[in-house]
């Protein structure tokens, strides 16, 4: 007998969401991005608050606002910015605790708001939402591989049976990120990093960079005091997760989750993967740092 | 420095790595790191999340749920040893080879006349240049399904364009430098369009949980184009 599956529907989608988990595997052959939760910290929390699988689908909303309405009772947990958040049960509204498990009944309506400090928020649920994988991911893409993104009405599935715990379990205060706080980013020196004169790479280590405002998914772009590079192109190569790019311009990109699988322009190394994932939540205007360190 | 028979790693971050095989590109290089990929993917146990060859260098994801990464890396540098000594005994693989109709028309192809003027040759000229030699695929990227193709015709090439175009139709055929390629989908492009592919490289992607089948051409395969006339062209298109 299969289980009947519940629907959560999207009453509002916020501007950038979709489900997400670990990411793709076996993709790259034909070119296509790993994609991935971009702060699996946040990510991980929320999944683990609910016992769930450390790859269950959960939702990744950027920046919100976002409303969801679940048809049966459930377990949820959100993770990550941080946003006013309020529960609708029978017309009584109910703030909730953020980094938190919490029941959720027949007809709760959660309201996700604008995200105040850090930038993604991830909505896990209790045995992770249902969604046919693509390469191994839950993450939907259109035919031709774009991200498809969470539209007024959608809906998300869930297992309403699925174990819930008997407590709400929450993260103590001490896990959950200051996203206000200055990032240092910790660079590993490798690709084209020799080939950087050494005025070059000490200017990057003795700098602040600025988040530009196209920053997202696909890699931060960064502004301040510009690295040179005096060698022209290179042969493309593969394009790890956390590399520092640096285009003609000298102003140096992070390359994340959606970033292109192979490309041309040097790099002088990649930042260590659980700085990416805080980078991921700083807004444009906040600063950066770099710093030299080996794996 | 030649790394042609001592390959080396490098690691790049906790979990990947990259195989690096020479320092300049050509169909030898090429031949190599796909056989390369090829040869570690069949010797995997589980742990290689993904493999990304370009035209002188492989590049592999580690899954460090399944294997801790040093431990991956040894057994990859170890099967790379092997892979060396197989690879000099036996026959390079020969991989597929692509028969593409095109159709090379100013109306699917707004650069063929100009790319033509640019070289002082006839229109049948550049066609036939173009469609006359077996481009090896170097790599794959940019776009899901795109393909870089080379070597083209000295007498065809031609820098990208000073300003991309916002809107290059999926299926179009475009040169840049000494590359050729198929557009997978309606993308922003620097490339001169000179002609318009019946079959897009890229199938589906939610349609098929295989991901072998999805992207016809793989790195090391042979493409050729074989110039249709329009109504051929149009028997042939798909999506």
């Amino acid at each position: 007998m299969t289980r009947k599956l519940a629907a959560a529907t999207v009453i509002k989608p916020g501007p950038h969401s979709l489900l997400e988990d670990l990411g793709r595997c076996h993709n790259k052959q034909l070119g296509l991005p790993s994609g991935g939760a971009a702060d699996i910290y946040a990510y991980h929390w929320a999944n683990k608050l609910l016992d769930n699988l450390n790859t269950s689908a959960a939702l990744e909303i950027t920046l919100g606002p976002c409303i969801l309405e679940f048809q049966e009772p459930t377990q949820i947990a959100i993770c990550g910015a941080r946003s006013e958040m309020t529960l609708v049960r029978t017309g009584q509204r109910h703030s909730m605790i953020p980094w938190s498990a919490r029941k959720i009944k027949a007809g709760d309506r959660v309201n996700i708001g604008m995200a105040s400090s850090g930038l993604r928020s991830y909505v896990a649920i209790a045995g992770g939402f249902k969604q046919p994988n693509i390469l191994g991911s839950c993450e939907p893409l259109t035919a031709d591989g774009r991200l498809q993104l969470l539209a007024e009405g959608d809906q998300l599935y869930y297992t309403p049976e699925a174990p819930v715990s008997k407590f709400n379990r929450s993260a103590h205060w001490h896990a959950i990120p200051d996203y206000h706080a200055e990032l240092v980013l910790s660079l590993h020196p490798c690709y084209q990093y020799h080939h950087f004169s050494a005025e070059a790479t000490a200017r990057l280590f003795n700098a602040t960079y600025r988040i530009e405002a196209n920053s997202n998914r696909m890699g931060y772009r960064l502004r301040g005091p510009n690295i040179p590079w005096k060698h022209g192109g290179i042969i493309s190569e593969g394009i790890a997760f956390g590399s520092v790019q640096i285009p003609p311009d000298g102003q140096p990109i992070v390359l994340l989750n959606d970033r292109q699988t192979i490309g041309g322009y040097p790099k002088v190394g990649c930042i260590h993967a659980s700085d990416c994932y805080e980078l991921s939540q700083r807004r444009p205007g906040q600063t950066v740092r770099f710093e030299l360190v080996s794996l | 420095m030649v790394y042609d028979n001592q390959p080396h790693i490098e690691r790049l971050n906790h979990t990947t790595l990259l195989i690096h095989f020479a320092n300049a590109a050509s169909e030898d290089s090429v031949r190599r790191v796909a056989d390369c990929s090829d040869f570690l993917l069949k010797h995997d146990n589980g742990s290689i999340v993904n493999s990304v060859p370009a035209s002188t260098s492989l590049m592999l994801e580690i899954n460090d749920h399944v294997t801790k990464y040093s431990l991956a890396e040894e057994r990859i540098a170890k099967q790379l040893k092997e892979f060396l000594v197989v690879a000099t005994r036996e026959q390079h693989f020969v991989g597929i080879v692509h028969d593409i109709p095109a159709l090379y028309h100013p109306d699917v192809a707004p650069d063929l006349i100009p790319l033509a003027n640019h070289h002082k040759l006839s229109v049948e000229e550049i066609i036939q240049r173009h469609s006359q030699v077996t481009y090896t695929v170097f790599t794959i990227g940019f776009l899901p399904g795109f393909a870089y193709l080379g070597d083209v015709d000295e007498h065809l090439r031609m820098p990208r364009q000073q300003q991309p175009r916002t809107c290059v139709a999926a299926r179009s055929i475009g040169i840049a430098e000494h590359q050729t390629g198929i557009y997978p989908r309606q993308s922003p492009g620097g490339w001169n369009i000179i002609a318009r592919s019946a079959i897009n490289p890229l199938q589906d992607i939610g349609a098929s949980n295989n991901g072998n089948s999805l992207c016809l051409f793989s790195v090391g395969d042979k493409v050729r184009f074989k110039a249709v006339s329009a109504s051929e062209f149009s028997q042939q298109e798909h999506r």
